[in-house]
Parts: C-alpha cells; sequence; structure tokens
C-alpha cells in the first residue's frame, strides 16, 4: 500500500480561528487551537465527509507540548489555589488529539509523541506505518509549538542576542492509503538520531536540501513548515528532501501524481 | 505484490519503504509472530515483578495515606508512592556496566530504568554486548516524565531571583527514550508516547508493528511514571480522586488513588528469539486502538471506542472475542470509567463469558498514568502464564447497577486458556487494546 498527501496547512501563532471553529475552541488553549485549525486546513473541503468508510486518526508530534498551560497549572498548584479543571484538562499533552478526534470525528487510533528530536517526522513515519499496516485509511499528522515564557527568558538569558526567534503554530497533513487527484506520493521516510547533549536543543540547528535549493533551520517547527511548502509547490518528479542536525538526519522521499494538462500534453 | 521481507532492508535503520508495504490483512501471522523474552515491573505494590504479583494475588492496597504535601490545599487522599531508593538497588546492579548514576536522573527515568534493567535481565540482554549491532527499539509511554514540572526552578522564575539554569537542561536531556537510548548505547527507533492513561499500552502496540514491519530486532516497550503534585491537584480538581483506598467496579467507589510506577516488556520476533534459545514468557499477538469522539475528559458512555479497539485488536490479532479467557480491565475505580468499561465489554459479549474473568489490578498498585499500560500488560502476561487470577482488590461488593460480573477481591480462579486481554481508557477519548499469550511453558 502506499501513501499519498492529500492535503497540507499551516497556521501560524495568532490566527484567529474561522467562526466555523469557534464555538469548538471557545474555551482552549493556543496549542489546541492552532492543532485544530492546521487540522481543519490539511482536511480543506473534505473535511466533513473524510475518504473512504475509515478508520480514520492522527498522529500530533510536539517537542514542548502545551508548555504554557503546563506552567499556568503549575502556577495554582505553587500559589495553593484551586487548579482550574478545564485548564489541568488542557494541560495534558494529548488534550489537542482529544479535540482534533471529537471535532473531526476521527475514531480511529490518535497518537500523541514528543520529541525534541523531529516531533513532525516521527508523526509522519508512524501515520505511514498505520496506513501501510491497515490501521488507519487516513492519518492526519501534525507538529505543534507554542513554547512558554519561562523557555523564552531562559534562551534569551542563555544565549543572548544571538538567540533566533521561535515562531509557534502547527502544521498539519493528511495522509491517506487513497489515490486522489493531484495527490502527492510519499515513499518512504527515514529517520536517524545521534546522540546528544540537552544543551544541543536550545539552539535549532537544522540543514535541509533538496534537488534546487538548501536552507538552514533554526526552530522546533520550521523544518515541518519548510518542508510543508517545498511540498506544496513539488515540481512533477521523484523528490528527496534531507534534513541534517547534531541529534540525527530525515530522509524523505516522494513524488508527484499531477495529471498532465491539454497544453503540456 | 512482492513480500514484505523483501521490501525491507535490515541495515536500514528506522527506514520505512511505504510503497506494497504488507496490510495487516496480507501479513503472515506465523512470521509476524512476536514474543515477550523479558518482563519488569515496579510500582508501589512490589519493586519487582514477583513482589507486585505478589501483591495483586493477595489483592493488598500498597497505599499510603496522609501525604499533604502532594494534594494541599485540596483534601489529602492515599497515593500509591515507592518508598525510598531501594527500587534502584537490582537496577544499579545490572546496568553496573554502563555509564549511569540512577541517582541522577529524574524519579520517571530512574522508574523506567528499573523495570527495564529487570526486563533485560531476564531477556538475557542485560550484558550491553548482547545489545550491539542489533536495532533497538525503545516505545514508552509517560505523562509526568515529558514535562517540566520542577516548582522551585518555577518559583525562583517568578520571583524574579538570580537562578542556576541546570534545571532546565536536565529537562532538554531527559526525553525518556532518547535517555534510555543513551543510557543502553543502543541506536534504533525511538518514540515517547503521551496518551495520558492508555500511553503505556500504546507504546506496545507501536513496538508490536515496528517488528512486524522490521524497524527493530528488539524492542523495549512499556511506560513509567512518577507521582507529581499537578496531577494530584488536577484529578483532584475533576474530582476524581478518591479519599479512601479505590474500589474499581465496588458498589461504594467513589474515585482513583494516584500511582508511580513502571512496567516494560522485551519484545522480538518469535524465531530470533527462538533462534537465540531465549526463554519465551508469552507473545503479543494483537493491538488494536480508536478513539471515542466525544469528550474531552469523560469516556464515551457505552464505550464506543473501547468496543472497537477491542474488535481491531482481536481482528490483528487473528483470533475471535471467544478465544479470549482474561481481561485486566482499566478499571480505574471513578463512576465514568468502570461503567462504560463494563457497558463495552458486555455490548461485545463478555457478560455471558464465564470462562473470561474480569478483574482491575488497579486497587493494587494506583493508577500509574502512563506506566499502567506498560504494568499491567507485565501482570496479564504474569497471570496467563500461572493459569490462575486474584480477584479485584478493593472491590467487595460490585456494583450491581453494572452490566457485567467482575471478579471481587475474596475470589481467584483457573484461567480456563492461554489468551487474555489488557486494555486502557485514556483523557481525550483514547482507548487501546492489547492481545497477549501466556506462553505454556
Amino acid at each position: 500500500m502506499s501513501v499519498f498527501i492529500a492535503g497540507t496547512g499551516y497556521i501560524p501563532a495568532g490566527t484567529d480561528p474561522p467562526s466555523s471553529l469557534a464555538r469548538d475552541l471557545r474555551r482552549a488553549d493556543s496549542f489546541i487551537s492552532l492543532a485544530v485549525q492546521a487540522g481543519s486546513a490539511a482536511l480543506g473541503k473534505i473535511s466533513s465527509t473524510l475518504p473512504g468508510p475509515g478508520p480514520h486518526g492522527l498522529v500530533l508530534g510536539t517537542a514542548f507540548g502545551p508548555m504554557q498551560t503546563n506552567f499556568d497549572v503549575l502556577d495554582q498548584v505553587v500559589r495553593q489555589e484551586q487548579t482550574s479543571p478545564t485548564l489541568f484538562s488542557h494541560s495534558v499533552f494529548n488534550a489537542a488529539a482529544g479535540y482534533l478526534a471529537r471535532i473531526f470525528k476521527l475514531q480511529g487510533s490518535g497518537l500523541t509523541l514528543t520529541d525534541f528530536a523531529f516531533p513532525f517526522f516521527q508523526a509522519l513515519q508512524q501515520g505511514s506505518i498505520a496506513i501501510t499496516s491497515g490501521q488507519l485509511e487516513s492519518c492526519l499528522v501534525l507538529q505543534v509549538e507554542t513554547y512558554s515564557d519561562l523557555l523564552t527568558d531562559a534562551r534569551t538569558r542563555i544565549i543572548g542576542k544571538d538567540m533566533d526567534h521561535w515562531p509557534a503554530g502547527a502544521v498539519a497533513w493528511l495522509l491517506t492509503g487513497n489515490n486522489g487527484k493531484h495527490d502527492k506520493e510519499m515513499t518512504s521516510i527515514d529517520v536517524q538520531f545521534q546522540p546528544s547533549p540537552g544543551s544541543g536543543y536550545f539552539r535549532v540547528d537544522e540543514r535541509l536540501t533538496d534537488t534546487s535549493h538548501a536552507e538552514t533551520i533554526n526552530s522546533p517547527l520550521g523544518a515541518a513548515v519548510a518542508v510543508t511548502r517545498i511540498i506544496a509547490d513539488a515540481p512533477r518528479k521523484e523528490q528527496t528532501i534531507c534534513i541534517t542536525a547534531p541529534y540525527g538526519s530525515i530522509e524523505l522521499r516522494y513524488r508527484c501524481h499531477y495529471p498532465i494538462s491539454e497544453k503540456e500534453a | 505484490m512482492s513480500h514484505w521481507k523483501e521490501l525491507l532492508s535490515p541495515l536500514e535503520n528506522n527506514h520505512v519503504t511505504l510503497q506494497d508495504s504488507p496490510s495487516r490483512q496480507e501479513r503472515n501471522r506465523a512470521e509476524d509472530a512476536v514474543a515477550v523474552t523479558g518482563l519488569g515491573c515496579c510500582s508501589a505494590a512490589g519493586q519487582d515483578v514477583f513482589a507486585v504479583r505478589q501483591s495483586v494475588d493477595r489483592t493488598i492496597a500498597c497505599c499510603l495515606m496522609g501525604r499533604a504535601d502532594l494534594f494541599s490545599p485540596c483534601p489529602v487522599a492515599p497515593v500509591f508512592m515507592i518508598e525510598g531508593q531501594d527500587f534502584l538497588a537490582p537496577a544499579r546492579k545490572s546496568l553496573d556496566r554502563l555509564p549511569v548514576h540512577l541517582e541522577t536522573l529524574n524519579r520517571t527515568a530512574a522508574l523506567a530504568m528499573t523495570a527495564i534493567a529487570e526486563a533485560l535481565r531476564q531477556a538475557g540482554l542485560d550484558d550491553p554486548a548482547n545489545l550491539r549491532g542489533k536495532k533497538v527499539g525503545i516505545a514508552l509511554g509517560t505523562t509526568v516524565g515529558c514535562t517540566f514540572l520542577n516548582e522551585g526552578y518555577y518559583k525562583n522564575w517568578k520571583a524574579g531571583h538570580p537562578q542556576d539554569d541546570g534545571p532546565i537542561f536536565d529537562y532538554l536531556s531527559s526525553n525518556l527514550a532518547e535517555l534510555v537510548q543513551h543510557i543502553l548505547q543502543v541506536a534504533g527507533p525511538r518514540i515517547v508516547i503521551t496518551n495520558a492513561c492508555a500511553s503505556g499500552t500504546d507504546a506496545i502496540g507501536l513496538a508490536l508493528e515496528w517488528l512486524r514491519g522490521g524497524l527493530c530486532d528488539i524492542a523495549l516497550a512499556g511506560g513509567a511514571d512518577s507521582l507529581s503534585r499537578v496531577a494530584c491537584h488536577g484529578f483532584s480538581s475533576l474530582m476524581l480522586v478518591s479519599k479512601n483506598p479505590c474500589r474499581p467496579f465496588d458498589a461504594a467507589r467513589d474515585g482513583l488513588n494516584l500511582g508511580e510506577g513502571a512496567g516494560f516488556l522485551v519484545m522480538e520476533r518469535d524465531a530470533s528469539a527462538r533462534a537465540r534459545q531465549a526463554a519465551i514468557s508469552g507473545w503479543v499477538r494483537g493491538y488494536g486502538s480508536a478513539g471515542d469522539a466525544y469528550h474531552p475528559t469523560a469516556p464515551h458512555p457505552e464505550g464506543r471506542g473501547l468496543q472497537e479497539a477491542i474488535n481491531r485488536a482481536a481482528i490483528d490479532a487473528g483470533i475471535t472475542l471467544a478465544d479470549i479467557r482474561f481481561i485486566n480491565a482499566h478499571g480505574t475505580g471513578t463512576q465514568a470509567n468502570d461503567a462504560a468499561e463494563l457497558t463495552a465489554l458486555a455490548c461485545l459479549g463478555f457478560a455471558d463469558r464465564l470462562d473470561c474473568p474480569v478483574v482491575s489490578t488497579k486497587g493494587a498498585t494506583g493508577h500509574t498514568l502512563g506506566a499502567a499500560g506498560g504494568i499491567e500488560a507485565v501482570l496479564t502476561l504474569c497471570a496467563l502464564n500461572a493459569g490462575t487470577t486474584s480477584g479485584t482488590t478493593g472491590c467487595m461488593n460490585q456494583d450491581p447497577k453494572l452490566p457485567l460480573n467482575v471478579l471481587t477481591a475474596d475470589e481467584k480462579i483457573r484461567l480456563t486458556g492461554r489468551i487474555g486481554m489488557s486494555e486502557s481508557l485514556a483523557f481525550g477519548g483514547g482507548n487501546s487494546a492489547l492481545i497477549l499469550e501466556g506462553s505454556p511453558s
């Protein structure tokens, strides 16, 4: 079975949810809101009617999780205040997956994973395995990052003026086992890890290359955003994207199946 | 279609070739069999598999009362906490050839390494040389273990005091799977699943897929979690914590007790395990997972997702539900969980199944969150291998409104088969089930 990329979405922090999601997200924190908006963007017009009978599921990867919400709960704990049940339930790492499943009726498996190294690509790998093994018919794959004031302060203090800005946001891809029109096909994904000191994650330094260009990635979400952009603009041929970092490497191969237009023919 | 083994190069680490991969339906089940060659476990109920199993067998609630510091200002509740540092001793001995000081690890990691060391020892793999050159997958579940909840650091930061940034570097060095890879000096796929209370079960399910797909030769899979004040406060705020030792499925049940611990399996393809003449403790036969898509914290009242997860696990294992002869239920002791879980089992026909006892072990271990699925997979295999099970610690008078009779604390019976199921339900509507088979030896 092959894996096709049926949709992609990227939502930067600060994006207001569309009115169609406003009610569902009225109590949500930023992490959940970004995840749902990115998921909605990847699902696009098919969100109400996912292709095939299912099951449809999701894999969400994150480096830092809902870190600010975690600290908001911790703040109530250290101040000996009554903990807000809503805040606590949103501080759990898989709260966003629960929202996504409920809003988009994803009744297959829903996984949340966390790793400072390549969380999006780990999620992509697990989502691909879920499809090729027949566990899922389609899988929403996401990376969501929101960071926290404490983390930003610590980075500012430790790194100083050379600190790269880490934009918060969310990226989502919809993977399916069915080849629809204009789908891109993911043919393989390789995730390698290298031993790395934890301090290496304070300053992201990833090198992304494909056949036409190279760029440096300086934020935890950056590689997912860049690869999403490359895939969206992908030409009609087999491509390989490589990402290298002190903590490992990624090799992602894909090809496009655009129908040849009359003009091109 | 090509045979799947031809499509995966065994030397390419963590490489997934997607075209023409086999689906679950197309697999050769005999070649796919995944054996368990090591079990490791620690919790308040005991510091190794034997001790935990003994406490569960004797239906002893190993909880501590009166830890006000964990709950204040919420009402104090029992917790299932491991006392002292003794639990590290066996792991320290096992891992003495590795450059690790267990005392320097955070508590969740220390618990994980304790259970992993025991599992590796049983599998005959505690000498690091035995893991060299092998692709070793690390799949583990946790909840507390992936958060940075250092209260001292947070208070200092909040107050604007200058401080040592060591804790934040420690946090960045403490992704559990990465840490375990580093300690054991192994390479291969890794994942930390944070699916709340189903994390450990899902981690074992993922490891099963990794082994079937050739992503790794050996997998260490399970879960670990330590107690945290945030979890104690959070569950209290949701009014899910009992002020008494918990009573899963009991008419008087009024909530769960939080606990800590770890449970791990060493998993490898059956043929590999046999080739190295490892003693086999059982098999992971199948895994299924499904979402309720219903509510942020409450399960679907009829356990919709759990029913689906169980059906998928049975299909994955190539068995029928009639083959299941023992169920280790999630059984937390909350009103909603226990009702939804037993309703799901009743809907699947287990209410009439006198040959399939249902028990919860959380009355003996507490609810260990991300560790629960790992610990309970270990205990399920122990019960299947012993051929007997004791009842549910804390359940003296089963709630007559529940649609299925569980084994109560005063009961103990002989099992009629070697296939069992361990199931987990989680915040966010996640449901997971593992089909496990005990070893005839």
